[in-house]
């Protein structure tokens, strides 16, 4: 049974790059538009791995992985954020809300690929 | 969004005036950073739609590869091309079994004479059957002469002894003939074994030299078909190359469709600095130089990406390669 990654990124050409670069290498794929999207989409469907993006309107990357870990279901789920975001300080806040992996953008798709197969559950 | 600074702006006596020079101030100062972080973005643009082209014109060179790898194979792992491959480097095949062929021949010549030596070995045994009973014959008369010799005491031959040395002369003419025959078949016989032993000596082919000349033929006949297959195998091959190239070229092009994110996002927070300096402005009209300065450090310092500070303070950015950091 194929794996499934969450998408949130806030840009839709990027959620694009990211599900045909994850959906080539056999994961299944679900896309949130911003921290508010991918709240409701935690509705109990089986997740192994979110690529969640830092800047987004309603609610940021930081603040959905913070709520994120407050989930009794989802609270283990590795989250990689992927960011145009390379300050320390924010790599830093990124690591003590519970992020598994830190991406700078532009990425390589093989990167990405590779750091999910490292942390998928 | 920027964030106006966190004290009043210093104040000026000239009222009216200040007004009109506080704004200018901070038009002067804060305008040309936003007009290079938009200098920037065309720039951002501009590469992105070049490298854009040139990642699909690379994709593009590599599926005329592709196509081309795939007109000239001609030669492929159907049923067909074997057939053809064969039809081809007939010549090489025959040869391959015009060793063995001479072969099969050989041998059916000396199978035949095998025959023929079996027959007069038959014959043989028919005439030493013979002999064997002439042999018992002669006994048999000779002892009757003995016989007859015993009978006759005294010397005196009778017309019984004379019957009796007859036929014991008749009985030695027919062995004589006998034994003349099992000569004439021993010599045919000798004649028949010896005549291939010399073909064979004449063609000096030994079962080893058979062999190596068989395996020489095998050889060359396999060489010719490998190198008539050899086109299709340098052609997958020329076909995985091209493959790996595409997918590379591919992967170049998602990364470059990213450059228009980047852009969106620079936009959006030029927009967005635009919106809090002209409220900015308005709230404050007293600013002065300190103002812009204070301003302009809380504007840099708002920025998230490393590119806005290149071209906050005039600097050529320099994109670096995407980095993964695991924590």
């Amino acid at each position: 049974m194929s794996k499934t990654v969450m998408i949130v990124d806030d840009s839709g050409s990027f959620r694009t790059v990211v599900k045909l670069a994850l959906q080539k290498s056999g994961y299944e794929t679900v896309e949130a538009v911003d921290g508010q999207d991918a709240v409701t989409k935690l509705d109990g469907r089986k997740l192994n791995l979110i690529v969640c993006d830092v800047n987004m309107p309603n609610m940021d990357g930081l603040s959905f992985l913070r709520h994120l870990k407050t989930t009794g279901s989802y609270k283990f789920i590795p989250v990689i954020m992927l960011t145009t975001e390379s300050q320390e300080a924010k790599k830093a806040e990124g690591k003590a809300a519970g992020a598994r992996a830190w991406i700078t953008k532009p990425f390589q798709p093989s990167q990405l690929v590779d750091a999910v197969n490292k942390l998928c559950v | 969004m920027v964030e106006p600074p966190a004290y009043a702006p210093t104040p000026d006596a000239r009222a009216p005036a200040a007004g009109r020079v506080g704004a200018e101030v901070m038009v002067t100062e804060v305008v040309p950073v936003w007009a290079r972080q938009m200098e920037a973005t065309r720039d951002v643009v501009s590469s992105g739609l070049q490298e854009l082209l040139d990642s699909f014109s690379r994709t593009s060179g590599c599926l005329e590869d592709l196509g081309r790898t795939l007109d000239s194979l001609q030669v492929g792992a159907e049923p067909g091309a074997i057939d053809q491959a064969l039809r081809r480097e007939s010549g090489a095949l025959d040869a391959l079994t015009e060793a063995s062929r001479r072969a099969f021949e050989e041998r059916d010549t000396m199978l035949a004479e095998l025959g023929r030596c079996v027959d007069a070995i038959g014959e043989l045994e028919r005439l030493a059957k013979q002999t064997r009973e002439i042999g018992r014959s002669t006994r048999l008369v000779a002892f009757n002469a003995s016989i007859e010799a015993n009978r006759q005491q005294g010397g005196r031959a009778d017309s019984g002894s004379l019957a009796v040395a007859s036929e014991l002369r008749a009985l030695a003419g027919r062995m004589a003939e006998t034994g003349e025959q099992i000569e004439q078949v021993v010599a045919r016989l000798l004649g028949s074994i010896s005549g291939p032993r010399r073909g064979f000596e004449a063609a000096d082919t030994s079962m080893q030299e058979l062999r190596m000349e068989i395996d020489l033929c095998a050889r060359a006949a396999l060489g010719a078909l490998l190198g008539s297959l050899g086109k299709s195998l340098s052609g997958n091959q020329s076909l995985r190359d091209t493959s790996r190239e595409l997918g590379k070229q591919l992967e170049t092009a998602f990364v470059n469709f990213q450059f228009g994110d980047r852009v969106s996002q620079m936009l959006t927070i030029v927009r967005n600095d635009m919106v809090s300096f002209a409220r900015w402005v308005a709230e404050n009209p007293r600013c002065t130089q300190t103002d812009a300065a204070a301003w302009l450090a809380a504007l840099e310092a708002s920025y998230t990406m490393e590119e806005q500070r290149s071209t906050h303070h005039g600097n050529v950015h320099v994109n670096n390669s995407a980095s993964v950091e695991f924590f």
